[in-house]
């Protein structure tokens, strides 16, 4: 087994609260609280980082051309490297910079807060696009027309197991202290199909949380990585495939011919297989991306997640226990969701998840589903974030050092 | 080809801001003719619109009539709307063109429950001042449209 990017290691992370609206809080704050209490997780100080990936929302850091200059202003120190990426392709950037050794310490930071008053749907979600915004499909849409395709295609079933999948996530988030849906369930997948009809077939249980909140990740060198107080976190494999637009395409299921090939061929190299994965987060939008992930990303064959899913592999004592956090769709969706599935990955390996367990912060869990949301001895987690709605994305295999 | 006026409940839906690369698309669907871009090389069709051909990167596309035919890929049906100018429930649908490309859009003048993949369907323009969008219907059986 080799390491992808082997020079550098995630070494601090941190979530802020989240809520449905954090007003007047901004999306700049919360972004500033991450990075400071990622920086604090990882016993290291901000005249370190060398190198900030930013995505936040709003005055005055919202998507200027080089937001790495608004922060190097901010922090008063001059950045090397770094720019708008966020999410899993940051990571990887950020590992190959400095196993390159371009750069010592990357931040990566998200911070995104709506206005009062934001609208019925996520801002996120609206298309503007010439061709697409008049036929009504914002992102909810695009994800109905793939998973009606997916039951044409496949069967019936499918609709259950996308049930399934909710429920099982949702009743992780149930049991995350501070989720937006926290203490709301347990759901049955009769419950997820029951609830109110979204974008047909997909319901309300069946899509992601709509709210605001921040989180950040610090990497460094693997011999600074050695110094610093928590297990750091190793990059095994990764990569990141974009086969068309977003959402200005119609979402067909034979968009991308052989699509789970870059996954195939980063792990080979990596010299591991699913069979070395302990933990799994998927980047869980809609129920549907859930089985389809489970098939691109090489877990099961096309056409075999439903019965995937229904086998109980996501539970917390299946084989490949999933959103262990309650994901987007229980845990937080805050519009740049993307660093989340990253964070709770490394929460899995450091055995550092807050549930019902009375000594959760001790690393004591009961692995009793229903209370706890700890993976039992987990050492390797596969991580993902999204492509356009059906194919590609990126992923990234996680191993406590 | 048939051509309706939309009721919209409150407001006006976003509507398409025509470029001089796109107006060729928006004045021939104001004609009543839906119209895709082609190759000249190697024929293939293009959807969405494209600077350059998707199969041979050739810049020298031609809008070209196509039959406004084709069947239904898949549905959603809407019930909870982006903005209210959406009266629910509506149909979004991806059509799959006689022609090949697989088109998104809107199906109208149809009972949502009634809806199933791979039903046939004809492009039905419908009017927004000077603009008309290629929304689809239900195929009359046995019409050319």
């Amino acid at each position: 087994m080799s390491v992808f990017l082997d020079g550098a290691r995630i070494v601090g992370v941190h979530t802020t609260a989240v809520g449905r609206s954090l007003h007047p809080r901004t999306g700049f704050s919360l972004a500033l609280e991450s990075l400071l209490g990622a920086l604090d997780d990882a016993g290291m100080t901000i005249g370190e980082v060398d190198c900030v990936y930013a995505s936040t929302s709003g005055w005055p850091a919202g998507s200027p051309p080089f937001p790495e200059a608004f922060w190097a202003k901010q922090i008063g120190r001059p950045l090397r490297w770094g720019g708008s990426m966020f999410g899993i392709p940051a990571v990887l950037d950020a590992a190959a910079a400095i196993t390159a050794g371009l750069i010592d310490t990357a931040a990566v930071v998200v911070g995104n807060c709506r206005v009062p008053d934001a609208g019925a749907t996520a801002v996120w979600t609206r298309p503007e696009h010439e061709f697409t915004a008049w036929s009504g499909s914002f992102t909810s849409v695009q994800y109905g027309l793939a998973a009606q395709r997916y039951i044409h295609e496949y069967g019936d079933k499918a609709l259950h197991a996308m049930g399934r999948a909710s429920a099982t996530i949702r009743n992780y988030g149930s049991i995350h202290p501070g989720a937006i849906y926290e203490g709301r369930g347990p759901f049955t997948a009769a419950d997820v199909l029951a609830s109110r009809p979204i974008a047909s077939p997909l319901t309300l249980l069946m899509c992601s949380a709509v709210n605001d909140g921040g989180h950040a990740l610090i990497m460094t060198r693997t011999d600074r990585a050695a110094d610093t107080p928590k297990a750091p976190i190793s990059v095994l494999a990764g990569a990141n495939q974009r086969p068309y637009p977003s959402y200005f395409e119609a979402p067909v299921l034979d968009a991308v011919p052989n699509e789970g090939a870059f996954v195939t061929e980063a792990m080979r190299r990596a010299g591991i297989t699913h069979q070395d994965i302990d933990v799994v987060q998927l980047y869980d939008h809609f129920a549907i991306g859930v089985l389809m992930e489970f098939e691109m990303y090489g877990f099961c064959k096309p056409g075999e997640a439903a019965d995937f899913v229904e086998s109980g592999v996501m539970e917390l004592n299946g084989r490949y226990p999933t959103c262990t956090d309650g994901g987007l769709q229980s845990y937080s969706h805050n519009g740049k969701p993307s660093l989340y599935r990253v964070i709770e990955g490394v929460r899995q390996l450091r055995n550092e998840v807050p549930d019902r367990c009375p000594n959760w912060a001790d690393g004591e869990h009961s692995h009793t589903d229903g209370v706890c949301r700890a993976v039992r001895d987990a050492r390797t987690a596969f991580v993902t974030n999204p492509g356009p709605p059906t194919g590609g994305g990126a992923f990234a295999v996680l191993r406590r050092s | 080809m048939s051509t309706t006026t939309a009721a919209d409940p409150v407001g006006e839906i976003p509507l398409p801001v025509p470029s001089p690369r796109t107006q060729p698309f928006w004045t021939a669907a104001a004609g009543g003719t839906l119209v895709l871009q082609r190759c000249p090389n190697d024929a293939s069709y293009q959807w969405t619109p494209q600077q350059a051909c998707i199969e041979c990167l050739s810049e020298d596309l031609v809008w070209e009539p196509v039959s406004g035919r084709g069947t239904v890929y898949s549905y959603s049906i809407v019930r909870r709307p982006q903005t209210p100018a959406f009266g629910v429930p509506y149909v979004v649908v991806i059509i799959e063109l006689e022609e090949g490309p697989r088109m998104l859009s809107r199906l109208v003048d149809v009972d949502p429950e009634s809806v199933t993949i791979g039903m046939p369907v004809q492009v039905s323009f419908e009017r927004h001042g000077d603009l008309a969008l290629p929304l689809f219907t239900r195929a009359e059986q046995g019409t050319t449209a």
